[in-house]
């Protein structure tokens, strides 16, 4: 019933939104802390306005209150945190989410006085931050900044969930179960194609749902009966390469997670539908503005009345059915149509609608509430909701996703396809057709964005989730970012969570109208995936936390635990770092390195197999010394390079048989070795000549060493002859171990006797406590590396770079004997290589025996310069001073004098010395 | 060897001996049309040889590996604009 | 190098002989140690010619791997020398694989979700046993109602892990 033209503000005792109608199980839950009650079939949104709630956040910018626009995934507003069961869920999407018993919802306000911000207001306008906060440094500011934006907090202790999510493949996937949709998928199912249908509601039907007059229920039966596969709940967010989509499926809980699907389908349907436009005006973000449509789908679908005195203001016929609704619901309707003849207004007032026609709203005002609406006639109408019509722009983002392009087409005020892209097809309204099966008049639904002239611009919103006004559009303009891509990054129109849905096309067409051009010249920003924010725990699915990695584990990995090792990940594979809580026990196991014998597992070194006529012809070609000429039972040490002449592995070489090699390359280096191996044999060798085997994981190899591992070694009985002129260093024999085959090697990581025991796998713990027995004491990785690094011997990739060659470790035969036929061979000849100021591996001593920090810069000059980098350092036991390693240019030249480190504003001397700096004369070998 | 079907199913890799597999066990290899200089080749030659490549549109010869399958060498004809293999066959030296 | 200690952010590894998952309608046990295995490298007949005088018990079998490379699984009595041997190169992995058997009528999901190349191929044979699984390169061996899985013992922890946390998952789709 109408009530008659209002003059003023009117404050009934009904004003605002609140639940009229229909009936369902009671669902309690809390808003702010506030007892309410929703009802099933309720999303978080509807819920809140049955209530009377308004506000119910505050934007991030400007931090002004903020109601529900929305009620899909266009909405800029409702993100709210949601605790479940104890679980936090930030930034859920309050028009999407389903109601569940127990939640506590709680709108994401920040912190900060309101008053303190809009006095800031006019500081930070769009792009203030390159402009302002800048001195004495922007991230001063940013933390204040950021507390009073107001984000979504985090909950560390958080285990939110992913549901288990997979892949399908389809003939066909139709996007949006609305009533073209609905059809699509029913007619290729019946011609015999595997369908699937995807519809973001909680059930099929689209916007069909609370508009026109289709059966549903019977679309869906004859859907059904023809075999297609229904997902509610479940969006498309994104259509990626080779025909597939991205899915996200909505768990049955808020905490049971969504799940992420990869639907494969050559054919992809897009009945996507289209996406109404707010209208500009000052005042266009008072809480209890809202898109028209979404007035009515909170009518029909949830029976919320979203106001008792709703004035709809519209540019197309679309608003008409909304009017007519909330009369016919007992609301008190004005409608003002921008246009002077609408074919609708004689339906309309035969409702019950006050009809205003050829004007529109100049702005609306209200404390925190829409309250008053003044239009460009000059009628000041009161109002507690404003539903707005600005027209519809199609839904057409995952057509440009897939390659489509968009343009803006100003005679029918919408998004056409500017060509076809193979396997998508659009139908429906995102395809611009509108007709309704039981529409008697026509439907005009295009409606022109309108960018006003009057009313304050900086009071007039354009992008809501982050606050950028027309005024923010115009200072783009000005300042000449004249390109929507521009437009966009400048005042950050568009790049908020909803990806600018009600934004984008109205902000196109007020930069158009400020730069003198049509809206269809400026053209569109690209569309990317994904089309709603998906959580990360579905993008990671089941690829987090330890199976986020899959580690390589050593077989003996339960006697480091039980002796009490601290375990961590070494490039892939999870190793004992010391044995104790902390590594105050390092220096005690180099100090029984150097003194006694210790051993550590080498298991994940690798073990690759060369074999065939042409193995020794591979090895010569992959290592930068000769392989082939390695006499069996010897072992040689060799380098690995890069085609640039880089160094990548060092490893060594044994010569099990005149066809046969072992390759033992680092533990992190395995499968690249692996890799590069097969790559030059199926491209280069012929597959023929040689077949590579990697036996790494059959081995587990335990790597004896110190003065006295000689006698240790000597208890276990695996070898009969240990004196070293049958078993010299650099050597190996094969032995036995508790009845199986064993293999003994002499090589040292240390620079102390040493043996490399290795026994099929299975007997890994044995031989480690055998040894143990024997008197060996257990060290982790970070002794082995001060060992190795008082010996001079590289990490490669710690004391390496992507530059360092052979000659720069000292290395200088690969270079000056000028062979050829390996790996990097031509690169060792560039003049570069030959360059006296190239970065060369060196030792560093400081006068008073203390440590330089890793990473430190070694410098000289006025400016300083860097002339190379600390590489390793550490406090070493054995020769009771500090020693590091470095790459420095012209390194050999500079050993003897003195060079400046540089650490974090802290710089010292220190002398350069050769990188070995233990037993230089390798005597400690055979000792 | 046998060269693999064309449009193999979407997000697949049609490999000669496997058959068709997840694009996700394939690793991309290299240029098979550039030629390592032999001995006696200029500077200009190796550094060519180790950074210049083209950027073609359209159909481009590349090598594929077959890294968590059967480990062979292949040589894929690729479309580099809509990403389509035409055709792929095991590499030779 | 990182800092926390991870001996407890990753969980140690089962005694293979006896772990077990049961439920959803999977099986899923274990095996390690207990078959002669062989890497077989050559041309087709004379691998094939190697492995038929050495195959013997019960689950033996050769996966095909390669044109030119195939893994043969026999008694654990069965040894061969490793090396170059007449054209084949052989090399003995007995101890390097878990043998993981998932089996049960909800079998053929998990697996299929384990590795998407398994879901390609469907019901058909496999042309080579080498499949991508959990993330990690596997050897597969199907079985009427479901495969085993030969893993690299320094993976299997992961690909074991795996499997408990998808079946722990709670479906809720039809």
């Amino acid at each position: 019933m109408t009530t008659g033209p209002q003059t003023g503000p009117q404050t009934g005792p009904q004003t605002g939104p609140r639940r009229i109608s229909g009936k369902g199980a009671t669902v309690p839950f809390t808003f702010a802390g506030r007892r309410l009650e929703g009802r099933a079939g309720d999303t978080i949104a509807s819920a809140l306005l049955a209530n009377g709630i308004l506000t119910v956040g505050r934007s991030f910018k400007y931090r002004r209150p903020r109601g529900i626009l929305a009620a899909g995934e266009d909405e800029p507003n409702a993100i709210l945190d949601v605790v479940l069961n104890g679980t936090r869920v930030p930034n859920v999407r309050a028009t999407l989410q389903p109601l569940e018993a127990g939640m506590e919802v709680t709108p994401v306000l920040g912190r900060g006085a309101e008053l303190l911000t809009r006095l800031l207001a006019p500081f930070i306008p769009s792009g203030f931050y390159y402009k302002t906060f800048i001195w004495p440094d922007w991230r001063f500011f940013e933390p204040a900044i950021r507390r009073m934006a107001g984000l979504g907090r985090l909950d560390p202790a958080s285990r939110a969930t992913a549901g288990p999510g997979g892949h399908l493949a389809v003939d066909l996937c139709v996007v949006g179960a609305g009533r073209s949709g609905l059809g699509a998928a029913t007619r290729a199912a019946r011609a015999g194609r595997r369908v699937l249908l995807v519809d973001r509601q909680d059930a099929p039907g689209g916007a069909s749902r609370w508009r026109s007059g289709a059966d549903i229920a019977a679309l869906v039966a004859r859907a059904e009966d023809a075999g297609v596969t229904i997902w509610t709940g479940a969006t498309a967010f994104g259509a990626y390469e080779n025909g597939r989509l991205g899915v996200l499926r909505q768990g049955g809980s808020l905490t049971l997670g969504d799940s992420l699907w990869e639907v494969r389908a050559p054919e992809v349907t897009l009945a996507t539908g289209a996406l109404e436009r707010p209208a500009l005006f000052q005042g266009n973000d008072l809480p209890g503005t809202m898109l028209a449509d979404a007035a009515l789908c909170y009518l029909l679908r949830h029976g919320v009345l979203s106001g008792a005195r709703p004035l709809v203001v519209t540019n197309n016929d679309s608003a008409y059915p909304v009017a007519i609704a909330l009369a016919m619901a007992g609301a008190a309707v004005t409608l003002v149509d921008a246009r002077q003849a609408p074919a609708w207004a004689a339906r309309a007032t035969a409702a019950g609608v006050r009809m205003v026609v050829g004007a529109r709203i100049v702005r609306a005002t209200g404390r925190g509430r829409v309250d008053v609406a003044v239009l460009t006639d000059g009628q000041r109408i009161g109002a507690d909701l404003i539903a707005m019509s600005g027209g519809w722009t199609p839904t057409v983002h995952l057509y440009c996703q897939a390659g489509g392009k968009a343009v803006w087409d100003e005679g029918r005020s919408t998004l056409v396809p500017a060509f076809a892209v193979p396997g998508i097809a659009l139908a429906g309204r995102v395809a611009g057709d509108w007709t309704g099966p039981e529409d008697a008049l026509p439907w005009d639904w295009a409606g022109a964005p309108d960018v006003p002239e009057t009313g304050k611009a900086k009071k007039t919103w354009v992008d809501l989730q982050n606050d950028v006004t027309l005024a923010d559009v115009q200072l783009a303009a000005r300042e000449n970012f004249a390109s929507v891509e521009h437009l966009k990054r400048y005042t950050t129109l568009g790049m908020a969570t909803d990806q600018g849905k009600t934004a984008n096309l109205i902000g196109a067409a007020a930069l158009a109208q400020a730069t003198g051009r049509r809206t269809t010249d400026l053209g569109l920003t690209t569309y990317r995936p994904p089309y709603v924010p998906v959580p990360m725990t579905a993008l990671a699915g089941l690829s987090r936390g330890p199976l986020q990695t899959p580690l390589r584990r050593l077989a003996a990995e339960a006697a480091h635990r039980a002796s009490g090792a601290t375990l961590r990940d070494y490039g892939g594979l999870l190793r004992p770092a010391f044995y104790g809580p902390d590594d105050s026990v390092i220096p005690a196991e180099c100090r029984a390195a150097r003194e006694g014998a210790v051993v550590f597992d080498a298991s994940s070194l690798g073990k690759v197999a060369v074999m065939g006529p042409k193995a020794g012809e591979l090895l010569d070609f992959l290592f930068a010394s000769r392989m082939s000429t390695l006499a069996p039972g010897r072992i040689r040490y060799g380098l690995t390079l890069s085609e640039a002449g880089t160094v990548t592995d060092d490893g060594v070489v044994l010569r099990l048989s005149p066809e046969e090699y072992l390759v033992s390359c680092s533990s992190s280096h395995v499968r690249a070795f692996v890799a590069s191996a097969e790559e030059w044999r199926q491209t280069r060798f012929g597959r023929e000549g040689v077949h590579i085997h990697d036996r790494t994981a059959h081995w587990a190899t335990m790597s004896l060493s110190g003065p006295t591992s000689k006698a240790v070694l000597a208890k276990l009985g695996i070898v009969t002859g240990l004196d070293d002129a049958a078993f010299p260093h650099m050597s190996f024999v094969a032995g036995r171990f508790q009845g199986h085959p064993a293999r003994v090697a002499r090589v040292s990581f240390t620079g102390e006797r040493g043996y490399e025991i290795s026994v099929p796998a299975g007997l890994a713990i044995p031989l480690w406590e055998a040894l143990a027995s024997a008197g060996a004491t257990p060290i982790g990785i970070e002794a082995l590396g001060w060992l190795r690094a008082e010996k001079g011997f590289i990490y490669v990739g710690q004391d390496t770079d992507g530059e360092t060659t052979p000659q720069d470790l000292g290395f200088d035969a690969p270079r000056l004997k000028r062979r050829e036929g390996f790996v990097g061979d031509r690169a060792l000849q560039l003049p570069v290589a030959g360059d006296a100021h190239r970065k060369a591996l060196v030792g560093l001593s400081r006068a008073d025996g203390g440590t330089i920090p890793a990473g430190a810069h070694l410098i000289e000059g006025r400016p300083r310069r860097s002339i190379g980098f600390v590489t390793s350092s550490h406090l070493s036991p054995t020769l009771g001073r500090g020693v590091a390693l470095a790459l420095l240019e012209g390194g050999r030249a500079r050993i003897g004098q003195e060079v400046t480190w540089f650490d974090l504003g802290k710089t010292g001397r220190a002398t350069v010395t050769a990188p070995c700096a233990w037993d230089p004369e390798g005597r400690r070998l055979d000792a | 060897m046998t060269d693999a079907g064309l449009t193999p199913a979407p997000g697949s890799f049609p490999c000669p001996f496997c058959g068709p597999r997840d694009e996700a066990e394939f690793r991309y290899g290299g240029d098979p049309d550039v030629a390592r200089p032999g001995p006696g080749s200029s500077d200009e030659d190796w550094a060519r040889y180790l950074y210049v490549r083209e950027n073609r549109r359209g159909l481009v010869r590349e090598y594929w590996v077959h890294a968590q399958g059967c480990g062979l060498w292949l040589i894929a004809e690729r479309d580099t604009v809509t990403h389509l293999i035409q055709s792929v066959r095991e590499a030779t030296p | 190098m990182p800092d926390a200690d991870r001996a407890t952010f990753w969980p140690a590894a089962p005694d293979w002989s006896r772990a077990r998952i049961e439920g959803r309608g999977v099986t899923v046990t274990a095996a390690h140690g207990d078959r002669g295995v062989y890497l077989l490298s050559g041309p087709q007949d004379a691998v094939r010619a190697l492995a038929a005088t050495h195959i013997s018990g019960v689950c033996a079998c050769l996966l095909p791997i390669a044109p030119d490379r195939a893994l043969m699984v026999t008694a654990p009595e069965v040894t061969l020398d490793e090396g170059w041997q007449d054209g084949v190169a052989v090399s003995q992995l007995s101890d390097a694989h878990v043998r993981i058997d998932v089996r049960g009528t909800a079998a053929e999901a998990l697996l299929f979700r384990a590795s998407p190349s398994l879901a390609l191929a469907g019901d058909g044979p496999l042309a080579s046993a080498a499949v991508a699984f959990a993330g990690v390169p596997v050897l597969v061996e199907k079985r009427p109602d479901g495969a085993k899985i030969h893993v690299e013992l320094p993976l299997t922890p992961h690909v074991w892990h795996w499997l408990l946390a998808a079946l722990s998952e709670t479906e809720v789709h039809p």
